[in-house]
């Protein structure tokens, strides 16, 4: 096994060169060289993109800016609304621009992680429409809030790279939480429209009962979230709080800041019976595009021109693909697995490299084999073949997250009694290693599966009274390295995982885990 | 990211750039734009505050904010200082300071004790209040302020302070 040491500290430098990163641990600690990058996100379907093409850069007009009035100046996506603006320049075209940002997660991919930086933006200007002004110097057009991210957006009239007039509006955001009535288990449908694109305007919590359940991103959704939870009993009144939530949880007092007028939702919802334990269920993420092509434990580098190929890049673990190569050295040949492991917990992590199997080369130098997936961490990994001891093809495969044995021992219990919930294919970077936990939609944690190579098991406690009760998993960060621009906090469910979460431009697919328990007396 | 820039702001060289202007005659309107300059000679030590003349009550009279609500009332105030021989510029060294507020009447600044109150401790502080109206533009909001010196008991020379600091801004919100 040439597995590579672990090291005290991050040692992803160990992975790539050996040498090379030794040196460079010794003269650089793994923080200052650690950097995130934005990735582009994946196109969601139905998310538009920027409101207008990217206006050039403008500048105040010498003589002092004019006012724009917009008439309704609040409103949401959509709204029409009339611009008007006086004592401008006689008979000139102006463009109308829309202040807006483009986003993106900011991610460092190396080979045995991914680390999270948080999210960035880059404010601009697009043109939203072309006007003219009367012989007057008056302007007036007719227009509407475009899909956009909410809050706040300054519009000016330029021409010729003069800002003449200034004038803004409030994009709000909007509610829609269905349906408000059902029993135990009902999957209640939360979308939100116009969140904003600061750190405090793309993050909403849900709240049920007093009780924290997660939070709703629009980073890379243009002000779009769509996401579920399941409605949790006894049967009766159940509140279900909407509260802006900036680093992941609820500013509960929002309405004293200076963003006051982003406000919160309330709802009541009806729990009408229960009608007994829901099946488990995994729900998926949108299969979007891959925008990211590097991938952790990966390099296309190779010795030699032999070509190869997997039936099946990505499966669970325990899974098989056929590995078909050609090109290679008559005679004996290693299938090898490159993986990630270690701790975040202190002693440090590395990738490895573990021998899967030898095989024989015929002399037409082709290779066809069935690769059985190891009982291992999450995520991408890489299949190599080896020969003299070098790689001659690599190619990543990826691991996705399963159920062990139905993922849950017990479904009728006692309270007080032990239920245990069994994962497999937990990963191993910043963003797949842990998952959060709430009960009845009250957070409770995280479990982790990373040292316990995607082996994850919670131990949980049965509480609460008779009846049914809600055991949920979602996707989650870790934590957000140093050097974001927002903070977010790590570990707290991830509601919108499905079209918003930072692997998805990496081509992961990382589900949410929905079990339930009965208590009986 | 944005800033709420509470304290005392202050701008230096992008601020405080002067041009003569000895053609200028004491009640001639004020240049909209004493740039571009050459040379950084006085900086402005500004703050923006809660004014007490608010339609819409804050959150805290007198705290300091770039983040006001229409019907707030800001109050401008700060310190002129010749950044070259650091002397803190009075009222007999300005013929007239004035704030301009996009879209908005030039407004005189004064040089007055601080709160408006005679008293031989208050600090003196170059000040002015606009109340937000109930319908301007929301989002960020644009000023400047023009000082014009006085030489030799006459007007002279204009310095001016544009506030730009990269990624903030000051704001109106509803």
């Amino acid at each position: 096994m040439a597995q590579a040491p672990l090291s005290g500290s991050r040692s992803r430098l160990l992975g790539i060169a050996a040498v090379a990163g030794l040196l460079a641990a010794v003269f650089f600690p793994a923080s200052a060289l650690a950097v995130g990058h934005p990735v582009t996100p994946p196109q969601v379907p139905g998310i538009p993109g920027l409101p207008g093409p990217v206006a050039a850069a403008a500048t105040p007009a010498p003589q002092g800016l004019k006012i724009l009035k917009a008439t309704p100046d609040t409103g949401p996506p959509g709204t029409p609304f009339v611009l008007t603006g006086s004592g401008l320049p006689p008979n000139t075209d102006v463009n109308i621009t829309w202040s807006t940002a483009t986003k993106q997660y900011s991610m460092d991919i190396v080979p045995d992680s991914v680390d999270f930086y948080g999210r960035v933006f880059n404010p601009l200007a697009v043109v939203l429409a072309k006007g003219h002004t009367d012989a007057s110097g008056n302007l007036s057009m007719s227009l509407k809030f475009p899909q956009d991210y909410g809050a706040l957006h300054d519009i000016y009239a330029v021409s010729n790279g003069v800002q003449l007039a200034k004038g803004g509006v409030l994009v709000e955001r909007t509610y829609d939480v269905s349906p408000l009535k059902g029993p135990i288990g009902t999957t209640i449908t939360i979308k939100l429209n116009g969140l904003g694109w600061l750190g405090y305007m793309d993050t909403v919590a849900v709240i049920w009962d007093n009780k924290y359940a997660g939070f709703l991103s629009s980073v890379t959704t243009r002000g779009e979230a769509t996401a579920t939870i399941r409605a949790a009993g006894p049967p009766g009144v159940h509140t279900l709080e909407l509260v802006p939530a900036s680093a992941t949880t609820p500013f509960l007092n929002i309405t004293q800041s200076a963003v006051g007028y982003l406000g919160f939702k309330r709802y009541t919802f009806v729990v009408t019976k229960d009608t007994g334990r829901p099946k488990t269920s995994v729900v998926w993420p949108l299969n979007l595009p891959q925008t990211e092509e590097s991938r952790t434990t990966f390099s296309p580098a190779v010795v030699g021109s032999a070509k190869g190929s997997l039936s099946l890049t990505s499966g669970t673990i325990l899974s098989k693909t056929e590995l078909t190569a050609s090109g290679l050295t008559p005679g004996t040949a290693t299938i090898q697995w490159i993986t990630s492991v270690g701790t975040r917990t202190g002693a440090g992590y590395s990738i490895s490299y573990s021998p899967l199997t030898n095989v024989t080369i015929g002399s037409d130098g082709t290779l066809k084999t069935t690769v059985n997936v190891p009982d291992d961490v999450g995520g991408w990994h890489t299949i190599q073949v080896l020969q003299g001891g070098k790689a001659v093809v690599s190619l990543p495969f990826r691991v996705d997250q399963s159920l062990y044995k139905g993922g849950q021992d017990k479904y009728v219990v006692k309270r007080g009694e032990h239920i245990t919930f069994h994962l497999k294919g937990v990963g191993f970077t910043e963003m797949d290693n842990i998952l959060a936990v709430t009960v009845d939609n009250a957070y409770i944690g995280y479990v982790c599966g990373f040292f316990s190579a995607g082996d994850t098991q919670l131990d949980l406690i049965a509480s609460g009274e008779p009846g049914t009760h809600l055991v949920d998993f979602y996707p989650t960060i870790y934590k957000q390295q140093k050097g974001g621009n927002d903070i977010w906090y790590g570990a707290t469910p991830f509601l919108t995982y499905r079209t918003d979460y930072p692997l998805l431009a990496l081509g992961y697919r990382l589900p949410a885990y929905h079990f339930a328990y009965t208590i009986v007396k | 990211m944005r800033t709420i820039k509470g304290l005392v702001v202050l701008m230096t060289a992008l601020g405080a750039l002067a041009f003569a202007s000895s053609s200028f005659a004491a009640d001639a309107p004020f240049p909209m734009n004493p740039y571009p300059g050459d040379s950084t000679d006085y900086t402005f030590n500004l703050q923006t505050l809660f004014g007490h003349g608010a339609k819409v009550k804050p959150a805290k009279y007198c705290a300091d904010s770039s983040v006001f609500q229409r019907g707030n009332q800001i109050v401008f105030r700060m310190y002129i200082v010749n950044a070259k021989t650091g002397k803190v510029m009075n009222g007999k060294d300005f013929s007239k300071v004035v704030l301009r507020v996009a879209g908005e009447p030039d407004m005189t600044m004064g040089f007055k004790p601080q709160g408006g109150s005679p008293d031989a401790t208050a600090p003196w502080l170059w000040a002015t209040a606009w109340l937000v109206p109930s319908d301007y533009p929301l989002g960020t909001f644009k000023f400047n302020i023009v000082a014009q010196l006085k030489t030799n008991g006459k007007p002279g020379k204009f310095v001016s302070y544009d506030p730009v600091i990269p990624g903030t801004d000051w704001e109106i919100t509803p």
